[in-house]
């Protein structure tokens, strides 16, 4: 059963210290202000923030988008400008959920960073399909008994044991999409962004899938009596 | 394409199921609370939610970059550090006067 917290059930502390004009010079009334007159104050505001949605995103390349970076600057400067436009109607589009809970600038960065790290991420990869989010010929958990091989025959077998219980939970007891979703995440490595393109999905309600997921092997394993504990101690042991 | 799933993820996808909550707060929940959370702990007040937002980090790898990246961003802010585009737009020595694109309007023209 799915029992994610919802917005309505969240109550927000309202908090002022931001705006104490300390960190900004620009209050977040003033950005409201000139945002929502028009003429040239709203002009000059969006101006403004188009610049510094900019800026952040290139940070935000210059720290994480290598394969951003090995393009021509013009390409780099296209593409942040790209990634800038798209947060800027974001914004623009949101401004009238905007609650004063936080400086306006870093609220309106969250929009840019964003969009440009689901960009990039999806940009990762490019040549995987839903073939990759099924249990291939070498097993599930292949790398890991080849990094924790036993010398001891009898630890060996409790290891393999508790894995083949592992594998009958994904296989058993989650359902397709749980499955390909646990598997590209946790064993794949694979971004959520990119699973959930994938599935034809968005992060959000991913997420929801693999918080059920992770609900339902956690019963079982309780079930069975395997803690956390448990299952840590018998990869830490190395005879 | 091999699987990757080594002894460290291991032991971390094993803890994230044992720590999985009856209640978490969803990725648009969490995008619309974190710059407040980010803007409280630079300020070194205790963020709101703290508890669901360091739940929901822990579990989603995109979140929690974007959390890192915000708080970046926020932070040089602060600091009065963010860079200007001449910094960040630096020209590749390749890349003569000649060739060089226009300054798109509006942008600051790219420093030599």
């Amino acid at each position: 059963m799915l029992t994610l917290q919802r917005d309505d059930t969240i109550a927000l502390g309202r908090q002022s210290w931001y705006n104490s004009g300390e960190m900004s010079s620009q209050t977040n009334e003033d950005w409201l202000r000139a945002l929502n007159q028009p003429g040239e104050p709203q002009r000059e505001a969006l101006e403004k923030l188009r610049d510094y949605l900019f800026r952040v995103i290139l940070v935000y390349v210059r720290d994480h988008g290598r394969y951003i970076l090995e393009l021509p600057p013009s390409e780099i400067r296209q593409f942040a400008e790209d990634m800038a436009q798209e947060a800027l109607l974001s914004v623009r589009a949101n401004l009238d959920s905007f609650r004063g809970e936080s400086k306006f600038t870093t609220w309106a960065y969250r929009f840019a960073i964003n969009q440009v790290a689901s960009e990039l991420r999806l940009r990762r990869y490019t040549a995987i399909s839903l073939e990759d989010l099924i249990e291939q010929r070498e097993g599930l958990f292949a790398e890991l008994r080849r990094d924790q091989e036993a010398l001891d025959p009898e630890l060996e077998a409790e290891r393999r044991i508790l894995l083949n219980r592992l594998r009958r939970i994904i296989h058993e007891d989650l359902t397709e999409r749980q499955r390909q979703a646990v598997i590209g995440i946790h064993f794949r490595g694979y971004s959520m962004d990119e699973v959930a393109e994938l599935l034809h999905t968005n992060r959000n309600s991913l997420y929801k899938v693999l918080h059920d997921a992770r609900q339902k092997i956690k019963s079982r394993l309780l079930a069975d009596h395997l803690s956390e504990g448990d299952i840590l101690a018998l990869f830490e042991r190395n005879s | 394409l091999e699987a990757i799933l080594n002894r460290e993820r291991f032991n971390e996808w094993i803890h994230q199921i044992h720590q999985t909550p009856e209640v978490e707060i969803d990725c648009d929940r969490l995008q619309k609370l974190l710059p407040a959370y980010v803007d409280a702990e630079l300020a070194g007040v205790l963020p709101v939610q703290e508890c669901h937002v360091k739940n929901h980090l822990a579990h989603c790898p995109d979140c929690a970059g974007d959390y890192v990246g915000l708080r970046h961003v926020a932070c040089l802010e602060m600091q009065g550090q963010l860079p200007e585009l001449e910094v960040l737009l630096p020209v590749r020595p390749h890349e003569t006067s000649k060739n060089r694109p226009e300054p798109t309007e509006g942008m600051t023209a790219v420093a030599p």
